[in-house]
């Protein structure tokens, strides 16, 4: 029961990267252009003292206009290990939109925010090394960003809604938040490879785990990681590694910390 | 030797010949240059140059961060609506700030009004009272002409919105 506690609460937990120009392992309100669209492939790792997972994320996004956008989401688990086994396949489709509502553009640079919504579908299994959440869960949201040619400053706040399983058993609501600098060394031109440096600060802040309504012991709490990651871009394709490393972790005996997270997306728009 | 010389010669007079011909009126927007503030990462523009290479005859689009610039060729007989370029800077996601063009055609008159007309009928009419209006009213209509002009809105006619040509420079070409 603890065991498969920890493993659904790793998975509320997890938070949701969108493609495009944007923070690594945060958020930002780019969109694509309209009838634009975007895939990316995201190999993933990430341990947590006894489980590690190695998974792979498609996306697919696209504009409906310049300033709405919509992405799916579906992952892949490669390997899930931990202390009950091993276990590999689909896990829950996420399905979201994102509108830019301002947007206020400077010479070599933009000003822009946008509300975010998605729904996550309880596609992965749940017996076993579980997979999925089995439950349909919500979240929403609002990212903000200065884009400049030298500097970039991201800020994103996200709540996430989880719902309760067939068992009564409602995983925590997450409050996520990114602050992220991007720093561009080299001003280089449109057809010249682009390098941007991230720096990313990402906070994970949850409410209990409830069953029946019932708040549940033990859950709950806190955890803040410091993330580096590049952007390599070149026209249409980007390539972005990243890495992740938590600085405060006050999660409760339920929860194993996590050691690390890396990421290696590769973007593409067409 | 002397066949070399006479081949020389020869080629030399048919330069000679076409050059002093008049510059044919086969194109009309010979070049676009818009200006786009929010240009600030490859990534991001990418859009922009799919969408402006879309525009009918663009032959060439190139981009410039330094100057905040998407400057697009066009070649061929076709020309794009003045209002595509606004709404396809929209579409991309940024906003023009301002467009000149380098376009060739006919001055003519349209409800008393100078124009530019375009061999493919379009008319782009002149602002009445900018620069280089009286080299415009002096040219007869008809008159091969080229002009590097800014494009500025001037309203909704009809509930389309309309566009005026403010001048750069104007010449007349040789008939």
């Amino acid at each position: 029961m603890k065991k498969r506690l920890t493993a659904i609460l790793a998975m509320a937990l997890a938070p949701s990267l969108l493609p495009a120009h944007e923070p690594i392992f945060g958020i930002g309100p780019r969109t694509i252009w309209k009838n634009g669209f975007g895939l990316e492939t995201e190999l993933e790792r990430e341990r947590e003292e006894v489980e590690s997972v190695w998974s792979l994320r498609e996306e697919i996004l696209y504009g409906i206009t310049a300033d709405i956008a919509m992405t799916l989401e579906i992952p892949y688990l490669l390997e899930k290990s931990g202390g009950t086994g091993k276990a590999s396949g689909f896990g829950d489709v996420l399905l979201r939109g994102k509108w830019r509502f301002y947007r206020k553009e400077v010479w070599g640079g933009i000003y822009h925010a946008a509300v975010l919504g998605g729904v996550e579908f309880p596609t992965g299994k749940t017996s076993g090394v579980a997979l999925g959440s089995g439950t349909y869960d919500y979240f929403t949201g609002i990212a903000a960003a200065y884009e400049g040619r030298r500097w970039l400053n991201f800020g994103a706040a996200r709540y996430r809604f989880n719902t309760e399983d067939k068992t009564g058993f409602a995983r925590p609501d997450v409050f996520l938040y990114d602050v992220a600098l991007g720093f561009r060394p080299v001003l280089t031109e449109y057809t010249q490879p682009d390098v941007v440096l991230m720096f990313e600060i990402n906070g994970e802040v949850f409410r209990k785990a409830q069953r029946r309504g019932a708040p549940l012991p033990g859950t709950g709490g806190d955890r803040m990681f410091g993330s580096f990651g590049v952007w390599f871009t070149y026209r249409n394709w980007a390539f972005k590694p990243g890495v992740q490393f938590p600085l405060v972790q006050n999660l409760g005996p339920l929860r194993q910390d996590r050691d690390f997270r890396a990421v290696f997306a590769v973007e593409f728009h067409l | 030797m002397t066949k070399l010389l006479k081949r020389t010669i020869g080629l030399a007079g048919l330069a000679a010949l076409f050059a002093a011909a008049p510059a044919p009126l086969s194109a009309q927007i010979l070049e676009a240059e818009l200006t786009v503030k929010g240009l600030a990462c490859p990534f991001c523009a990418y859009g922009l140059e799919r969408k402006l290479k879309k525009l009918p005859a663009a032959a060439q689009v190139t981009i410039t961060f330094k100057q905040n610039l998407a400057r697009v060729h066009f070649d061929g007989n076709e020309s794009p609506e003045l209002g595509r370029f606004f709404q396809v800077v929209r579409d991309a996601g940024f906003k023009l700030e301002e467009l000149r063009l380098l376009v060739r055609g006919r001055r003519s008159d349209a409800g008393g009004r100078p124009c530019l007309e375009l061999p493919d009928g379009k008319l782009l009419p002149f602002a009445p009272d900018g620069a280089g209006a009286d080299l415009v009213r002096e040219a007869p209509p008809g008159t091969p002409v080229e002009a590097r002009a800014a494009v500025r809105p001037a309203g909704a006619d009809g509930g389309a919105p309309s566009y005026l040509l403010y001048i750069d420079s104007f010449q007349a070409l040789a008939r």
